[in-house]
């Protein structure tokens, strides 16, 4: 059985020792989001927080749910050991064929329901995650579920949501990702509000899919029911036609007004840095709350790998790039996102079908504003391994001719090399670094590989392996 | 009693002193409420003590805090 929340998901990492849970006062005021990244950065648990500041006893806040790949094979409701490379299998083949949701009349969801001039977004223990953030960050780890008002398409997507006031909130809306992509092509010209539903603390792989990456017109509810192996329950808003999680914590239902804009950051971002110059997006206009007793806000608490950012980009990206090169009929031998590469950067492993297939690979991958880099190794090198993959990089790739640079593109307004000027406007430039050697060397003149594999005959590696504890070694 | 608000910018000397000027300024008073943002009309002095009033405290654009302190003497709160 797939977990319907939440809290089930907690009740089972207790018992793996994957969480731990802070009965102890902590200040939502940076003390929290402090633990959660310091238990990041050492590859530690997941935090429940028991009791907040300034909070009554009952409304508790969790973080870091996907921080590692062990937490996500949990959720999958796999073998925490299990390897990344078995864990893709499984998902990639999981994701073949989509669950639709099922609609649920009831929903713990709707426990409680404040509207109107009630609504207080301050009742609930929203943290201020880093020091310097523009405020406090209620959508870190949540589900913007939106609506194409033509196509009916529901889109869930995770795009980070800051309070101003008791009844507003503010948000990045990036114009090429799906949710805002309806609002600036479709509400906008209409002169309209765009309705949206914020689903905080639904089940670990609902809020995964919103953060994951599928195409334009596909709805992430299939996807999470196909990953939890069961159907998505979902429950019809208070004041809107948009559906949510039945089983979530805290419901926020409102408007997205494109015409209204608010200051929004900075923040501390998932590249490890607060780079993205604080300006302005549009605000969301806060009409309802519905919320469940003793509710359980969430947080990612962002920054310096590893936290659930590089997670869910490691997994998701390392699948669709995958796809990507196999839809373009680009072959390779293996492809990697790694969470150290916070989601910029991509390995693709080739055995060389022709000349500058390196560049080709990156002109694929490259067509959004991620990733900037794009290592091509050869097919020997292990893509999961960054030792064989820097000495990919330093013995392989000529520093000019190796590299290949894409100016005047696209670019992450997070990217913290770019200058202010090109984060302001979201542009940039991309690389492709070739480590593979040029395939017209030929066998003369590429530089023969030494180590135990390529550089010993194949009897004499037997002998070796055969005989190596006779030698002394253990 | 005096209370603390914050306000972000894209460097210390931008800010219009002793006249009235609109702003976007947050709470920093403890509780709940903290770092509330509102819009106010306001007006601001050089020495924090001459203004009678609040404190206002700068941080720069990218989050990194600044050691300068204002007076704030909020005149209006605008929605
Ligand atoms: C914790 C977390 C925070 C994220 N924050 C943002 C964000 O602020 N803005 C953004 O554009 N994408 C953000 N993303 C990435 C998007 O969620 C991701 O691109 C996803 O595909 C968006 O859904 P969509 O493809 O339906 O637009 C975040 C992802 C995660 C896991
Ligand atoms: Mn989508």
């Amino acid at each position: 059985m797939a977990f319907a929340d939440n809290r089930q998901f907690i009740e089972a990492m207790k018992k793996t020792g994957d969480v731990v849970c802070i009965k102890k006062e902590v200040d939502w005021d940076l003390e929290a989001g402090a633990i959660a990244r310091y238990s990041n950065e050492k590859n530690g648990p997941a935090v429940l927080f028991e009791k907040l500041k300034d909070y009554p006893p009952g409304f508790r806040l969790f973080s870091s749910a996907l921080a590692n790949f062990r937490r996500v094979a949990i959720a999958m409701g796999l073998p925490p050991e299990i390897s990344f490379q078995d864990l893709l299998k499984e998902y990639d083949k999981r994701l073949q064929k989509p669950f639709k949701p099922v609609v649920v009349k009831d929903a713990p969801c709707k426990d409680v329901v404040v509207e109107g001039k009630d609504v207080d977004l301050f009742d609930f223990p929203t943290p201020m995650i880093h020091e310097g953030d523009g405020g406090r960050y209620i959508g870190t780890w949540h589900i913007l579920v939106t609506k194409d008002p033509d196509t009916k398409w529901s889109n869930w997507g995770m795009y980070r949501v800051m309070l101003y006031d008791k009844k507003r909130m503010v948000g990045m809306l990036s114009p090429e990702q799906h949710g805002p992509a309806v609002l600036w092509e479709k509400y906008a010209p209409m002169k309209k509000p765009m309705p949206f539903a914020l689903a905080i603390g639904a089940d670990p792989i609902s809020s995964y899919v919103a953060g994951a990456f599928f195409g334009r017109g596909e709805e992430e509810s299939g996807f999470a029911g196909a990953l939890r192996k069961q159907p998505v329950e979902l429950v019809k808003c208070h004041t809107n036609d948009l559906h949510v999680p039945a089983h979530s914590e805290i419901i926020i239902e409102g408007e997205i007004h494109p015409d209204k804009p608010l200051m929004e950051g900075p923040f501390g971002e998932f590249p490890g840095y607060s780079a993205s110059p604080r300006r302005t997006w549009p605000m969301y206009k806060v009409n309802a709350i519905t919320y469940r007793h003793d509710p359980i806000m969430t947080m990612c608490s962002v920054g310096f790998p590893t936290d659930d950012v590089h997670i869910v980009a490691a997994l998701g990206k390392t699948h669709l790039y995958k796809k990507m090169l196999k839809e373009n009929g680009v072959p390779f031998t293996d492809l990697f996102v790694p969470p150290s590469g916070t989601g910029l950067l991509v390995i693709v492993s080739i055995d060389p079908p022709h000349a500058n297939v390196a560049s080709r690979i990156g002109r694929v991958l490259m067509t959004g504003r991620i990733p900037h880099f794009v290592i091509v190794v050869d097919g020997d090198v292990d893509v999961y391994n960054m030792e064989a993959v820097m000495h990919a990089i330093s013995t392989k790739c000529h520093p000019i001719r190796g590299i290949t640079t894409h100016d005047h593109d696209i670019g992450s307004p997070l990217a913290p090399f770019y200058t202010h000027e090109e984060r302001k406007l979201g542009i940039g430039a991309k690389a492709v670094f070739d480590c593979t050697f040029p395939v017209e060397w030929g066998i003369e003149k590429t530089p023969k590989k030494v180590n135990f594999i390529k550089g010993y005959p194949g009897s004499v590696q037997d002998k070796v392996l055969k005989n190596w504890k006779s030698y002394g070694f253990k | 009693m005096q209370k603390e608000y914050e306000i972000y910018v894209d460097n210390v000397a931008e800010l219009p002193l002793d006249r009235e000027t609109e702003l976007e300024i947050r709470s920093l008073s403890p509780g709940k409420y903290k770092y509330e943002i509102k819009r106010v009309k306001a007006v601001l002095s050089a020495s924090p003590k001459a203004s009678q009033g609040d404190l206002l405290k700068l941080r720069l654009s990218l989050g990194e805090a600044t050691s300068k302190v204002l007076g704030i003497k909020i005149v209006k709160e605008l929605s």
